[in-house]
């Protein structure tokens, strides 16, 4: 009786014992499984204004403001759907001067950017060590509906101007993007100091054989200012756009139709 | 009734088993706190085991050093001296005069024939004369039992030199620096005499092997990145007897201190408050170029 017990006993046990070998495995596997390939750049498409990634995440609080970091990939860097996921895409060092992205969120080693591509609101997150930090201290807030720009420079408003904003077939895209670039177009005699976003028109595929970036730029009538009649762009008067163009590149722009 | 409780237990432990190791498995992967900055001076594998020594990390960033460099006794390894560091994503490793099986060829008895051959050589023509493959004494080392032709000499006077005048290791080597610095490494090493012969090693080309086959092969600036940002760097690994014996020497990992207490995603708030701040970024130079916007 006494040793059909002791039989019975071991008997139940093989399981139990299988189960905790193969978690020892698991758990090996685990841990040397752990290392990653480096990511080859080479197939991956880069996120330009140019270029349109759908499988970009999008950004979860497109109407929140930053605390102002802005980063740079100091060489082509690899973007991710999350940190520590697959890579999906890349950024180049360079847009039309060097890339400067808006961090919209962090983790331990990890940044959430807002991209340059289409579609509108498009994120990434990026390694930090393949990024520069800098902080920008302004904020630039668009509202469509009272056709106003305001600048806004350590939390205090530096200027509030009239702007011209998308008319209603052709709108400047709610949400948060950022400035792009800066750039002097001659070939725009009218008014060649541009400041592209990272946003483009939710309507105009193309324009004028671009991808339909969304800027921001002057106008030579005063007229459009407080108007509704762009095709996305958002046009400002001469003193804005002086100051505009002393904001770092990143820096959030915030469209809402207020 | 009480027979069964045994078999219960046990299985109700593995089913736990089961569910905390889902746990900690599905848990997010690439936490930096899972590996500190480290670094140690030689660690070995295989028929002569050695731990990593000395061995230091640094957890939070502070800076910590050892000398302690105390191997066990051994046949086939000794370092006069090093010092390891590790501290806030830096390591660095210096080690002095490593010897790798010390009197290697000393101990052959070289075979009466052989002794004789090489007593007789001819004044002229000797260096065109081939090298007899005679099965060498097991060394007492964790290598396969070798033959002369194994030994590098290139000709029976080179083999003669070798076997009557022995080197006094199988591997020497005067100093090995390596240092990392986040990303970022490199290696120093002095020089390397194998069997009595310095050998060029090229120390800033990433795993460069010299094959020395099949007494040793050594690897030179074997450099990881890890997914969690961590990056290692090891000066040399000497592989003996085809992987018999691995040893490795002069190790740095560097890594980002741990402790930021907020691993979940944070979303920045308004107005700044951060002290570590970084540097404002400064106006845009203005690009003269062609792109088409919206208008």
């Amino acid at each position: 009786m006494r040793r059909s017990g002791v039989d019975e006993r071991g008997g139940s046990s093989v399981p139990a014992l299988a189960v905790l070998a193969l978690l020892g495995v698991v758990a090996a596997v685990a841990i040397f499984g752990d290392r990653e390939p480096p990511v080859d750049l080479s197939t991956l498409s880069s996120s330009s204004t140019q270029t349109t990634i759908s499988s970009a995440p999008l950004d979860p609080q497109p109407y929140a403001v930053t605390d102002g970091v802005v980063v740079h990939p100091r060489a082509e860097s690899a973007l991710y759907t999350a940190p520590d996921a697959d890579a999906f895409a890349k950024i180049a060092p360079k847009q039309f001067g060097p890339t400067w992205l808006p961090v919209v969120q962090q983790t331990d080693g990890w940044v959430r950017v807002l991209l340059p591509s289409k579609p509108n609101r498009s994120t990434a997150w990026m390694r930090d060590e393949d990024l520069d930090r800098a902080s920008s201290p302004y904020l630039i807030r668009v509202h469509t509906g009272s056709r106003t720009l305001e600048l806004f420079e350590q939390g205090k408003r530096l200027g509030v101007w009239k702007a011209g904003v998308g008319a209603r077939k052709t709108p400047t895209p709610p949400g948060r993007t950022f400035l792009l670039g800066s750039i002097i177009d001659n070939k725009r005699s009218a008014s060649p100091i541009v400041l592209p976003l990272g946003a483009h028109s939710p309507t105009l595929d193309t324009f004028g054989g671009g991808p339909g970036t969304v800027a921001i730029h002057g106008w030579p009538r005063p007229d459009v200012f407080g108007a509704a009649i762009s095709a996305g762009c958002v046009r400002v008067p001469k003193t804005a756009l002086a100051h505009l163009q002393k904001v770092p590149l990143g820096t959030l722009v915030l469209i809402d139709s207020k | 009734m009480r027979r069964q409780f045994a078999p219960t237990i046990l299985t109700a432990a593995a089913v736990t088993g089961v569910v905390a190791f889902s746990l900690v498995a599905s848990s997010p992967v690439g936490n930096a706190a899972a590996r500190p900055s480290s670094a140690y001076a030689v660690s070995a594998e295989g028929q002569v085991p050695v731990d990593k020594t000395p061995y230091v990390e640094s957890l939070d960033g502070k800076r910590r050093s050892s000398s302690a460099l105390e191997l066990p006794k051994n046949p086939l390894l000794s370092v006069r001296a090093g010092t390891v560091t590790a501290g806030n994503d830096a390591a660095s490793v210096e080690l002095f005069d490593v010897t790798v099986g010390p009197d290697v060829l000393s101990q052959v008895k070289v075979p009466a024939e052989l002794k004789q051959t090489c007593a007789n050589l001819p004044a002229q023509g000797a260096d065109d004369l081939p090298i007899p493959d005679l099965p060498l004494p097991d060394l007492g080392l964790p290598l396969p039992t070798p033959s002369t032709k194994d030994l590098p000499a290139k000709n029976l006077p080179e083999l003669c030199n070798l076997l009557l005048t022995p080197p006094s290791s199988l591997l020497g080597i005067d100093a090995v620096n390596v240092w990392c610095s986040g990303d970022d490494g490199g290696v120093d090493i002095g020089s390397i005499t194998l069997l009595g012969q310095k050998i060029a090693v090229p120390t800033t080309k990433q795993s460069f092997t010299i094959p020395a086959a099949p007494l040793a092969t050594i690897t030179v600036n074997e450099q990881t990145k890890r997914t969690d940002g961590s990056f290692t760097i090891t000066g040399l690994t000497i592989n003996l007897g085809g992987g018999a014996q691995v040893i490795r020497l002069a190790s740095a990992t560097c890594a980002k201190p741990a402790a930021k207490p907020t691993p979940k995603p944070t979303q920045p708030t308004t107005p700044p408050t951060h002290v570590d701040q970084p540097p404002i970024a400064p106006p845009p130079t203005p690009v003269k170029t062609h792109h088409p916007v919206t208008g």
